[in-house]
């Protein structure tokens, strides 16, 4: 055992292999920083380079685990109050840092207990803080003290690639700084058990021999990322996906239970989770907007584009009425029974519209209006296990560039029909969407005022003098950085509405005041997000931004469904509802429309408005031309099979040409003998050099007894040519041919059998 | 995953992988998919490139060789391939205390190494130096490569030999006049004197030259200080004997064993040798280089593993032993019993020398209060049957103590 001293100087791995082992820890560290799941993480590069340092000294010293955890836990807690605190609290003394924190994990406690949607950042950055400490320490440590090379990587590796697979962001020069570190890492710690190795069994290395294996090793690992970069550039497939798409479930449930507590987070490229669209949000006062592109939309007119509706008001946001999840398959009619999400009233006009994600927003799915058939694998939400939409969402996530087609049924009801609609609301709809649980009287007398002083005698009237009085009155201003309510149990919409501190706010704002006025009056109504229309560019598509993101409320007219009423100050509905047509009460559903309705749904496809460069994400389809996604890819792969198959042949050729060349001088019989002897060496059953050519061939013929006469014509032939230094007869070496040809298959079988351990290898005398 | 080697993890590993990219289409998880494909593959090609083309050889040049000197080997490798090769590395298993050093050489294209192994011997023994490994492997040590060169060689350490400048044989205890029946290759040269005949003197030792000076029949005395033979009886029963590895007394004795041997042999005398070891392992008298290896050999094989007395090993020498021989018995027994076997020796005209081993020296124990009083005892025993002995002491120069000139000590 060497001394503390000569340890801690010169471990067993080298510095060395810890400057290479913080390489990867600071290629995860930059990663997680530029996936951007917090705006402020630029601590997690101390803590990765303090987490080695410390497991590896301490991996070092002959500490116990016991006293090692401890101090780690210690030290790690000092690091992470000193950077994160640096960072997020930099005004403060280290302990005011410490208070801070304390306060603001006491705080997103509470308001996860209570509400479940806290909003403060600094325990998700304590979180990352922590887990960047424990896998820089235990990667360090286990290095260090158990020379554990593998756990080290892969510990490292596997957190690098969680956070790459969570987002879409390209992470991919981390990943290749990451594997550059840690194949050198691996070359190095290999070449430190080897030089042991030798040292233990009394083998000395010559000077040059660590430089060599280096060099080399360098060589081959710098090929080898070469090569698999180049790859990755023309074979990429998911032929497994269908294989996991029943889990697909699980995933989703999963996901959704932790967006209560992960909600805040607020990364636009997460796989994970969508911008916002969850199955709950919370009004947090602050509306990021940018302008990046998030999507490409082909449609005859500018739609909303709907992902999710919610019909709970939590008094501080919305959430959905527990539900089931059904999976849709691409192209498959998403409401195939009745449901009042369909405009009975009026006669179906489908068209196909055309999404392209410019940018990863989850698995979100939009789609304007009513969507009868999605071209893609779909997860519809069924609001309280009826058929209502409470979402749509993607089986798979989104990645830019991917895309999809949805047929939908847009309303065209004009305000005459909608006026004459009625208030005979399914007792579906009225179970769930006529709720009014925390609104104030004021509120409630406010939405009858407000209908009173526009004369409205009907439901659509009414609707439209609410949503009049919020986008036109004076009083409200719109912003996307808005107070929320401060006092505990004070309601947002009362907030909005009436307090004079309050009546700034943004969509959310507007939408909730909306939709719970309109409750008030007794109209049906839900809350929708999703995206306004974007920008009409020269093609006829739309262009999507971020800041396009909206809410927006729906309310129900019977026999023509959900209608949109925008409530938004500054935001300029892109749709006309005309005045014109009957005032007509529409007739209550009978079997007889429902069948024609039906029918009508899932023939063809209506006016498709398609994407010049649309590919359709995994398991869709293109309507128009049928393409399936991985049909490049598949060509692609079928290219580089044909390269490695003809590689492969062309090495086998280069390989026979040799041996021929190699064997063509010799004489027939003798070059039959060789090939006998190199099958059979290949079987471990070689000629020793002690024998005599009759004493080998009688040995293997015991071992192959149903080729007895061939071996001995071959045994014969050798024999013959070797002593008689005569030339050999065409029949003759036509036998002897045939007989090489007969016993080449049972040598093989005979290599295969020694491979599997079926036949012990001769042994050399 | 602890129990795993490092190849069975890299599989796990790559199963996932393969599994997770197929299953996701993921492009980063296709990157590492191809790159430890291409790690794998490249690794084992390598591996199995790495030995292409390479011979190898070795040969020892002392395979007899004693204890303290060096064994050496030269070691060669040629690399006809067209490709360099970054390591090679080469040794030998064997059995021997400390193994030959291997080595580890990168040798270019084309190109060849030589060297020379050395390694002190430590023990006495019969060794077996393996065929010559050769090994490689691709550098993240995944695959590796191996081949068997050459035959397995046989390395016989002798024991150490001490000269024994100031040895001397005991006299032996017949005047030389007496007429030996048995025939002897070379008779004695050491006249030392004459006298005149008595009746009963044989007639061809008569020295014809005195009889005519002195007028009367003179016979020439043969001067016998040295015995013609040695007969080493080495004891090994188990009980005699003390210590561990080269401090072992056994060591000890098999070296006095052998120096003595040797010397003897020099002077161109016969020797024999009794060890009584587990099986009693017998040379019979004979003289020349090639009993000294015979003798030698049997000394680098024999451990204290008998459990024959040394009186009952006597008693079966005693019938070989011939007029004008000296037996030599090295034993670290304190019975004394063995002592009256050899005290009929005198009478036989047999000289007896015993080379006494002080057990409880080698004991590393507290020694036993009473084996110094056995010891003494049976030195007494000895010095009553004027049978000359040495006692040999852990530690002690052999070559003094042999010698009989080592100090004298309490």
């Amino acid at each position: 055992m060497s001394s503390l001293g000569e340890r801690m100087t010169r471990p067993r791995e080298g510095w060395l292999s810890l400057t290479l082992l913080i390489v990867m820890l600071l290629s995860l560290a930059w990663a997680v920083q530029a996936a951007g799941w917090l705006e402020k993480s630029e601590y997690l590069v101390p803590i990765a380079l303090f987490g080695a340092i410390a497991g590896a000294l301490l991996a070092v010293t002959p500490l116990s685990v016991a006293i090692t955890l401890p101090v780690s836990a210690l030290v790690g807690a000092l690091v992470l109050v000193w950077s994160i605190g640096g960072e997020y609290f930099p005004q403060l003394s280290q302990v005011g840092r410490l208070l801070a924190l304390r306060a603001e994990i006491l705080d997103w406690l509470v308001a996860l207990l209570r509400t479940g949607y806290p909003s403060e950042l600094t325990p998700y950055a304590l979180g990352l803080g922590v887990l960047m400490w424990t896998t820089a320490f235990i990667a360090a440590y286990t290095l260090y003290r158990h020379h554990r090379l593998v756990d080290a990587v892969v510990l490292v590796g596997a957190a690098l690639i969680t956070n790459m697979s969570a987002t879409f962001t390209n992470l991919f020069g981390h990943l290749v700084l990451f594997v550059a570190a840690a194949l050198l890492l691996w070359l190095r710690v290999t070449l430190v058990g080897r030089q042991e190795s030798w040292v233990r069994r009394r083998v000395n290395e010559n000077a040059e021999v660590p430089a060599a294996i280096m060099r080399s090793g360098i060589l081959f690992a710098a090929g080898s990322i070469v090569l698999a970069w180049i790859l990755t550039s023309v074979a990429v497939a998911a032929p497994l996906t269908s294989a996991w798409r029943n889990l697909d479930t699980v995933w989703t449930d999963l996901r959704d239970s932790a967006d209560g507590i992960f909600g805040t987070l607020t990364n636009p490229d997460s796989r994970i989770s969508g911008t916002s669209f969850g199955t709950r949000f919370t009004v947090t006062g602050k509306w990021i907007s940018k302008d990046d592109v998030v999507m490409k939309v082909a449609s005859t007119k500018p739609y909303y584009l709907r992902t999710a509706t919610y019909d709970i008001y939590t008094g501080r946001g919305w959430t959905r009425s527990d539900g089931q999840k059904r999976q849709v398959k691409p192209g498959d009619v998403i409401f195939p029974t009745d449901t009042t999400e369909r405009p009975i009233a009026e006669d179906p006009v489908p068209e196909t519209v055309t999404v392209t994600m410019e940018k990863a927003v989850g698995r979100s799915l939009f789609a304007p209006g009513f969507p009868i058939q999605v071209f893609a694998p779909l997860v519809v939400y069924e609001t309280d296990g009826q058929p209502l939409i409470g979402g749509l969402d993607a089986a798979n996530a989104i990645g830019p560039g991917e895309g999809y087609q949805a047929k939908v049924w847009i309303s065209h009801a004009t305000e005459a029909q909608l006026s004459g609609a009625g208030t005979e609301y399914p007792k579906r709809i009225k179970g769930l969407y006529l709720g009014t649980k925390g609104i104030s009287v004021q509120t409630k007398n406010l939405a009858v005022q407000l209908a009173a002083d526009a004369g409205a005698t009907d439901p659509y009237f009414r609707a439209k003098a609410l949503a009049d009085y919020l986008s036109h009155d004076t009083r409200f201003t719109y912003a996307t950085d808005a107070p929320v309510p401060t006092t505990p149990g004070q309601d947002l919409v009362d907030f909005f509405l009436f307090d004079p501190k309050g009546q700034t706010g943004y969509c959310e704002y507007y939408a909730s005041a909306m939709v719970m006025m309109a409750r008030s009056l007794g109209i049906p109504a839900r809350m929708a997000v999703g995206f306004a229309p974007g920008e009409l560019n020269v093609d006829k598509t739309f262009t999507v931004r971020e800041r396009n993101a909206h809410a927006w409320a729906e309310l129900y007219f019977p026999g023509y469904g959900w209608q949109i009423f925008e409530a938004t100050k500054t935001i300029n509905p892109e749709f006309v509802r005309s005045s014109g047509g009957p005032r007509a009460t529409p007739p209550p559903l009978s079997h007889a429309r429902l069948i024609d309705l039906l029918e009508k749904e899932k023939r063809g496809t209506g006016t498709v408005s398609s994407l010049s460069s649309f590919k359709p994400l995994e398991g869709g389809f293109d309507v128009t031309t049928g393409a399936r996604p991985g049909d490049q890819e598949r060509g692609g792969n079928a290219l580089l099979i044909v390269v490695l198959v003809v590689g492969a042949l062309g090495f086998l050729f280069y390989r026979l040409r040799r041996s021929q060349r190699r064997w063509r001088f010799l004489p027939p019989a003798e070059r039959a003998w060789l090939r006998l002897a190199l099958a059979a060496d290949r079987a471990g059953a070689s000629p020793r050099a002690s024998e005599t050519i009759y004493e080998y061939s009688g040995w293997l013929e015991e071992q192959i007894p149903k080729r007895r006469p061939e071996i001995r014509t071959l045994a014969d032939g050798k024999v013959w040519q070797t002593y008689s230094g005569r030339s050999m007869k065409q029949s003759a070496i036509e036998r002897l041919e045939a007989a090489w040809r007969r016993v080449r298959l049972p040598l093989m079988w005979l290599a295969v059998r020694r491979r599997m351990g079926d036949v012990r290898p001769r042994r050399r005398r | 995953m602890h129990g795993l080697s490092r190849q069975l993890r890299v599989v796990f590993l790559g199963t996932v992988l393969v599994v997770a990219a197929f299953s996701t289409g993921i492009d980063f998880l296709f990157f590492l998919v191809y790159l430890l494909a291409g790690l794998l593959v490249g690794s084992w090609y390598f591996a199995r490139r790495g030995l292409t083309g390479v011979r190898a050889d070795y040969r020892v040049m002392n395979p007899r060789t004693h204890v303290g000197e060096l064994l050496q080997a030269i070691y060669r490798i040629e690399n006809q391939d067209r490709w360099a090769k970054p390591w090679i590395e080469l040794w030998n298993e064997s059995d021997l205390p400390v193994s030959l050093p291997g080595r580890v050489v990168g040798v270019q294209g084309g190109g060849s190494r030589q060297w020379i192994a050395k390694v002190t011997l430590t023990r006495r023994g019969s060794y077996r130096l393996g065929p010559l490994r050769v090994r490689t492997g691709d550098p993240f040590g995944f695959f590796g490569s191996e081949m068997l060169v050459g035959q397995a060689t046989g390395v016989v350490v002798f024991p150490e030999v001490v000269p024994l400048p100031h040895w001397r044989l005991p006299p032996s205890p017949i005047d030389g006049t007496t007429p030996v029946r048995r025939r002897f290759e070379a008779s004695s040269p050491l006249v030392s004197t004459v006298r005149p005949y008595v009746y009963g003197d044989a007639f061809n030792r008569i020295h014809w030259l005195s009889t005519a000076r002195h007028g009367e029949l003179q016979v020439k005395e043969f001067d016998l200080e040295a015995a013609a033979d040695l007969w080493i009886v080495l004891d090994l029963d188990r009980s005699v004997h003390a210590g561990v590895g080269p401090q072992a007394s056994v060591e000890a004795a098999v070296t006095a064993a052998a120096s003595i041997a040797v010397r003897t042999l020099a002077d161109n005398r016969s020797v024999a040798i009794t060890a009584s070891a587990r099986r009693l392992l017998i040379q019979q008298p004979d003289r020349g280089p090639r009993v000294e290896q015979k003798i030698l050999h049997l000394l680098a094989n024999v451990q204290a593993d008998g459990s024959k007395p040394l009186a009952e090993v006597v008693l079966g020498t005693l019938p070989q032993l011939r007029r004008g021989m000296t037996l030599c018995i090295i034993t670290g027994s304190v019975e004394r019993d063995w002592v009256r076997a050899i005290a009929s020796l005198r009478r036989r005209g047999v000289a007896a020398l015993v080379i006494l081993l002080d057990r409880a020296s080698w004991v590393e124990r507290e020694p036993d209060p009473n084996a110094r009083a056995e010891l003494t005892a049976v030195r007494h025993a000895l010095a009553e049957y004027d049978v000359p002995h040495r006692l040999v002491r852990s530690g002690d120069d052999l070559t003094e103590a042999l010698s009989g000139r080592e100090r004298a000590r309490v």
